[in-house]
């Protein structure tokens, strides 16, 4: 499984962003492998539909799951389509998101 | 001769100088370009008819014929249009009309149709002083500029039109000013009206638009406006004091020109005044 997350910073101690569209970041997370890695959000100083073309960027990484606080109207309907589950989270280090959701999609 | 009122700050009173002014004159043409809250005629009470419908082009997507090879996405500069595996989902109020993705879908999947936004209203009655435009800009939709475009039409060049424009500087207020002949700044003497004047001002610049300041609620003891107007000699061409009367007047939907007839001359001399920095006199 893969999970996106966004995030304020790149690295292990990374915070996550509430914002989707204006993140500064993604950090991608592969389940199986455990591989983790960062990229910038290209459409983070888009002067409109920052949320559109960032949620086609990551249904384009083929991610299962986004963690992000407040994803707007339009990103949601675009994740929607792509069959991507959006996981809503309160503001707390990337890392432990991932821990927070895959916590729970065990229990 | 058009003249765009025009203010970086809303709620200065650039609605009272356009319909004070536009009162002053004989034989004037008013279009409220502020469509999003047109409130010129909450003060002339004209009997309105809508003229027409406005829309805006609008990519319809065949699902046939649509490959997802995300060309048209890419030529979106508006970011209105995702693209998935599973298809392309428009997003109409991210949507500028541009045309571009039917452009370049090389797989002629991408016709277009009239979404409509607004509308276009004009006084019924042609004996008033005044004929009345104003766009009306559909709950819900986000791009002024194209009912104003639609407004700015049915200009009539052989009366004097006033234009009243949106506040701020952005591409509402560019579409209503370009192409005036004068710009009135209208502007309050306090450190917000100011700073926004500021702005105001830079835009007329760009848009090469002869432009001079009304203070408006003048007498509050704040210099700031005049200093600025008179270092960068910026004309003043009238100041609206900050008094009961008038406001009084203005609760009620009265022009004050109405009932303080003295006014009309001050707007008349106004007028004079911008027909002489314009060379037309």
């Amino acid at each position: 499984m893969k999970i996106c997350v966004t995030t304020k910073d790149k690295g292990p101690e990374a915070g996550t962003d509430p914002h989707l569209g204006r993140c500064m970041y993604f950090m991608f997370v592969d389940t199986d492998s455990l591989h983790t890695e960062f990229a910038d959000n290209p459409y983070a100083a888009a002067s409109q539909g920052a949320g559109v073309q960032a949620a086609q960027y990551i249904a384009g990484k083929g991610v299962d799951v986004l963690i992000c606080g407040n994803p707007g109207p339009n990103s949601m309907s675009v994740m929607e389509a792509a069959g991507i589950k959006i996981v809503k989270l309160p503001e707390m280090k990337a890392m432990e998101a991932v821990q927070a959701f895959l916590g729970n999609n065990d229990s | 001769m058009r003249i765009a009122i025009a203010s970086g700050k809303g709620g200065t009173g650039k609605t009272t100088v356009s319909v004070n002014l536009a009162l002053s004159l004989e034989n004037a043409q008013l279009l409220d370009c502020d469509v999003e809250e047109p409130n010129c005629n909450l003060f002339l009470n004209h009997p309105l008819q809508k003229l027409r419908d406005v829309g805006t082009q609008v990519p319809v997507i065949s699902k046939d014929k649509c490959t997802s090879c995300g060309k048209c996405a890419e030529a979106c500069r508006f970011n209105a249009l995702a693209v998935l595996l599973t298809g392309v989902i428009l997003f109409p109020k991210l949507c500028h009309g541009c045309g571009a993705c039917s452009l370049v879908c090389p797989e002629g999947a991408i016709s277009e149709t009239i979404q409509v936004i607004g509308s276009i209203e004009r006084s019924v009655s042609h004996t008033h002083r005044i004929e009345l435009y104003q766009g009306v800009l559909n709950i819900g939709e986000p791009m002024a500029s194209p009912i104003i475009r639609s407004l700015k039409e049915h200009i009539d060049d052989s009366r004097t039109v006033i234009i009243d424009s949106p506040p701020g500087t952005s591409c509402p207020v560019i579409a209503s000013i370009t192409g005036a002949d004068f710009c009135i700044l209208v502007t309050e003497p306090t450190p917000f009206g100011l700073h926004d004047l500021i702005l105001a001002v830079e835009l007329v610049k760009d848009l090469q638009i002869p432009y001079g300041v009304i203070i408006n609620r003048h007498g509050t003891g704040y210099e700031g406006v005049e200093d600025y107007c008179s270092e960068n000699n910026i004309p003043v061409l009238m100041k609206i004091p900050y008094d009961m009367k008038i406001a009084e007047l203005y609760s009620e939907g009265v022009p004050f020109v109405l009932r303080m007839p003295q006014w009309k001359n001050r707007f008349l001399d106004t007028f004079r005044e911008l027909q002489v920095l314009t060379g037309r006199c």
